[in-house]
């Protein structure tokens, strides 16, 4: 057991935190912030397309796709530093729906869309959530129908995030009604440009704008179809748990924890006395601190479990859960140190550090349910960690 | 960044968890719950420990131990909490041993800890008085200088085994900026104890010192090098006791589990209720906070510190880990029981024990609030920063 990184393991940190030093310019900052951090605008595309052409877009391939190959836990590191800068780089294109294009996928989708990914110029929306299916996801309806050498396409997706700025949507789609529910999903590559393909934004709490999408009569090439038919459940699910460790990355808070603390260290109450000085701030630290402690290590050991092929899934639904909960806790108690300031977003013109701690608030809401729900995740560490007999709920 | 035992350390653990699992029977425990207070030390398994070796984990083997460092002893002490074994295994091991295998003269070391490793002898700490906070700085146990050695004088409170040990290392206060760490035996003149009694039965005193007389022969060490030492002593014991917590909280909840897999209610099993399951898995995720918490502070604490930042690193390690072992344990002893009906409150079933340890970690040398508050004042001092 060691809980030291190696020195190429600190000499590649050192390497990602200088990159996105420099990448995140005042000016991109600025843009990002303008758009609740989700990215899409001219700056961000144009830092995408840099990224791209300093091939740090998909490190973790393999070294004859434009990667370096690297093990699940640089590529965490690799995270760790994007989120610190607070970059939105596109992961699930990068390292969900890339990889299975680049593997599964036709010679023609290969040769259309995988080089834009790793160019960092090509952007993918992903079509999984359908009004009548969230957590239950395997129950989705919209359906592809194969017509002659063409699929064609009917029905409507729910949260199609950032479709709006995206060149494709990566469907899932019900090829075989009459199959178990998890054997009847197939999954395609459309163009957004397609004719019957339109959307609507849908607002939400945090400002985050997302869409719904709806198909009427799309037609794909038969080729636009990934992997097998009917298998496309797999696909789903193959790369869930490197999403979970992405999502519940100790990056998110890392280095805004440094900050407050040295805000806190620095900054006057009435009395004279620092922030830092009253107890409660200190408690309020020493339970982030600590908590944080525990997701990191917890993250480190996942990553490590994946690159030695000793992956449990209760610990990365473990993950999941402590990390999503953790992270709504610690908004709240940063904001209770910065006290009303917290409720100050960016633009307004006396915004102190709570600014982020409001941010981060209104869009952390979705990390509960979103990327499996906790209930779904508690059921697995149940089944899968406590060997408990949890029932038909799983199915 | 490594997840695994090494092939000596998973070794290791295999036959601390076989020798345990198997000696430490309902049947035995129950016999032991029978003893007079203050008796409730299980010296034959004591003894088998030693036979097997496993008291010797990380004392050299220049003193007939096995050499290995002091988070391999942690494995040890992990099955120690998942067997509830009644054994002196933290003073003595995690403690005493520790604290003189790294400050030890070469005569003491050669007088303690072969007979520590052999079962012989057993040795305690005795760091705790009334009302000193989690660092453990002695206050009330006060030494002046003598013509050889030191005079003690003081009370130290909630000392395992004492009296039971034969060597009881005691920090005292010599000035307002000077300790010193000796090692005291029960036989000296003005050494008297005061039984008390503890939540789990182990048998515990208060340590009286009326004006004993410390030759220089049982002074460890004084100065700067006795913060060290101190320091040192507390973090050992500390993540011990972590350790144990993570073996209990384990097992209590592996319990718990299998308890509701079998109990039926409503004509079915109550793992298959939803709210049954979520809280058990609250539990896993709690104790895998705990075990990584614990195994990071005790490898750091194997390694010796580079600079001040090291030091630091391996001191706000421990006392997270503490934090851990108090939230943790209170969490799992209360899920175990609510889970487990009135079965849990039977002591007839062998959870309870699990239960009682629990809240005895807890509390023992800090609560959760304490280091939060002593790590809380570490960040306003410096940072205690995100890497
Ligand atoms: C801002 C935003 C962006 C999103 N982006 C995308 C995207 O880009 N692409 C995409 O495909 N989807 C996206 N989603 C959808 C997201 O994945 C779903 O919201 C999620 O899967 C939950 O589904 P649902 O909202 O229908 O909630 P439901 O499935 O209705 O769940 C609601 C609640 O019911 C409870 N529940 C459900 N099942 C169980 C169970 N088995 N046991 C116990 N309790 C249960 C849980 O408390 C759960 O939180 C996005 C959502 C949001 C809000």
């Amino acid at each position: 057991m060691n809980f030291h990184l190696t020195d190429k393991q600190c000499d590649l940190r050192d390497e990602f935190r200088a990159y996105f030093d420099k990448l995140m310019t005042p000016e991109l900052v600025a843009e990002l912030n303008q758009t609740t951090g989700e990215g899409g605008g001219p700056l961000y595309q144009a830092a995408m397309k840099k990224m791209g052409d300093d091939g740090y877009i998909a490190l973790s391939w393999p070294e004859q796709f434009g990667g370096r190959g690297l093990s699940a836990l640089e590529q965490y590191m690799f995270i760790e530093e994007v989120a610190r800068a607070g970059f939105p780089f596109p992961f699930l294109t990068t390292e969900s729906v890339g990889p299975m294009l680049r593997d599964h996928a036709s010679e023609r989708i290969k040769q259309e869309v995988v080089p834009g990914i790793v160019a960092g110029t090509c952007n993918i929306a992903i079509g999984y959530s359908e009004p009548d299916a969230g957590t239950d996801l395997a129950s989705l309806k919209t359906r592809a129908v194969r017509d002659g050498d063409e699929w064609v396409i009917n029905g409507q997706k729910m949260w199609t995030s950032l479709c709006h700025m995206a060149d494709y949507v990566w469907l899932a789609a019900r090829t075989d009604p009459d199959a178990p529910k998890h054997r009847g999903i197939s999954m395609f590559i459309l163009p957004t440009t397609a004719e019957g393909f339109s959307l609507s934004p849908v607002h939400t709490l945090g400002g985050v704008r997302t869409n719904a999408t709806y198909y009427e009569d799309v037609r794909v090439p038969a080729d636009a179809l990934v992997g097998e038919l009917n298998k496309g459940w797999k696909l789903i699910t193959s790369q869930l748990n490197r999403e979970r460790l992405a999502l519940v990355n100790v990056g998110f808070f890392s280095q805004k924890y440094n900050v407050l603390v040295d805000w806190a260290q620095t900054t006057s109450l009435l009395d004279g006395r620092k922030v830092i000085d009253q107890p409660w701030v200190r408690t309020h630290f020493a339970r982030i601190r600590s908590s944080l402690e525990a997701l990191r290590l917890i993250c480190y050991k996942l990553a490590w479990q994946m690159d030695s092929n000793e992956l449990n899934m209760a610990d990365a639904s473990a993950a999941k859960v402590y990390g999503t909960e953790l992270f709504v806790e610690i908004y709240r108690l940063a904001g209770e140190i910065i006290g009303q300031h917290s409720l100050l977003k960016r633009d307004s013109e006396d915004a102190n550090i709570g600014a982020t701690i409001e941010n981060l608030y209104r869009t952390a809401s979705i990390i509960t349910f979103g990327g499996g729900a906790n209930e779904v995740q508690r059921d697995i560490i149940a089944a899968a960690g406590l060997w408990m007999p949890i029932g038909s709920r799983m199915s | 960044m490594k997840f695994s035992l090494t092939e000596s350390q998973s070794e290791i653990r295999q036959l601390a968890n076989k020798i345990l699992q198997e000696q430490v029977t309902e049947e035995r425990l129950r016999s032991l719950d029978q003893c007079e207070s203050g008796e409730r030390f299980d010296r034959a398994l004591w003894q088998q420990l030693a036979s097997a070796g496993l008291l010797g984990i990380a004392i050299d083997e220049a003193h007939g131990g096995m050499g290995f460092d002091y988070f391999a002893l942690t494995l040890l002490l992990e099955e120690v909490g998942r067997s509830v074994a009644a054994v002196p295994a933290v003073a003595s091991l995690a403690g005493a041993a520790m604290v003189l295998t790294k400050y030890g003269s070469d005569t003491q070391q050669q007088q303690w800890l072969p007979a520590v490793a052999s079962g012989e002898s057993l040795l305690t700490v005795a760091f705790s008085e009334a009302m000193n906070s989690s660092d453990l700085t002695p206050h009330s146990m006060l030494a002046t200088p003598a013509d050889d050695g030191y005079i003690l004088t003081g009370t130290k409170h909630y000392v395992p085994y004492a009296e039971h040990a034969d060597g009881i290392i005691v920090s005292a206060k010599l000035s307002d900026n000077e300790n010193i760490l000796v090692v005291v035996e029960p036989g000296q003149a003005g050494v008297s104890f005061t039984a008390e009694n503890t939540t789990t039965a182990e048998p515990q005193s208060a340590l009286n010192l009326s004006a004993v007389n410390v030759p220089s022969s049982q002074v460890i060490t004084q100065g700067n090098a006795a913060d060290d030492a101190i320091q040192y002593g507390v973090n050992c014991l500390v993540t011990a006791y972590c350790s144990v917590q993570t073996g209990a909280s384990d097992a209590a909840l592996r319990m718990t589990a299998k308890y509701t897999s079998e109990r039926k209610q409503f004509n079915t099993v109550i793992a298959s209720f939803q709210a049954v399951a979520q809280r058990a898995a609250d539990g896993y995720i709690d104790v895998e906070c705990l075990r990584l918490c614990s195994q990071q502070a005790a490898c750091l604490l194997s390694d010796k510190p580079a600079d001040l930042d090291a030091q630091r690193a391996i001191n706000d390690a421990v006392t997270m880990a503490k934090i851990w072992a108090g939230d943790t344990g209170h969490r799992i002893s209360y899920t175990a029981q609510h889970l487990h009906g009135g079965t849990g409150v039977d002591r007839e079933y062998p959870l309870w024990r699990f239960c009682l340890l629990l809240r005895q970690m807890e509390f023992s040398m800090g609560s959760s609030q304490q280091h939060l508050t002593d790590l809380g004042d570490r960040i306003a001092d410096y940072s205690v920063a995100m890497s």
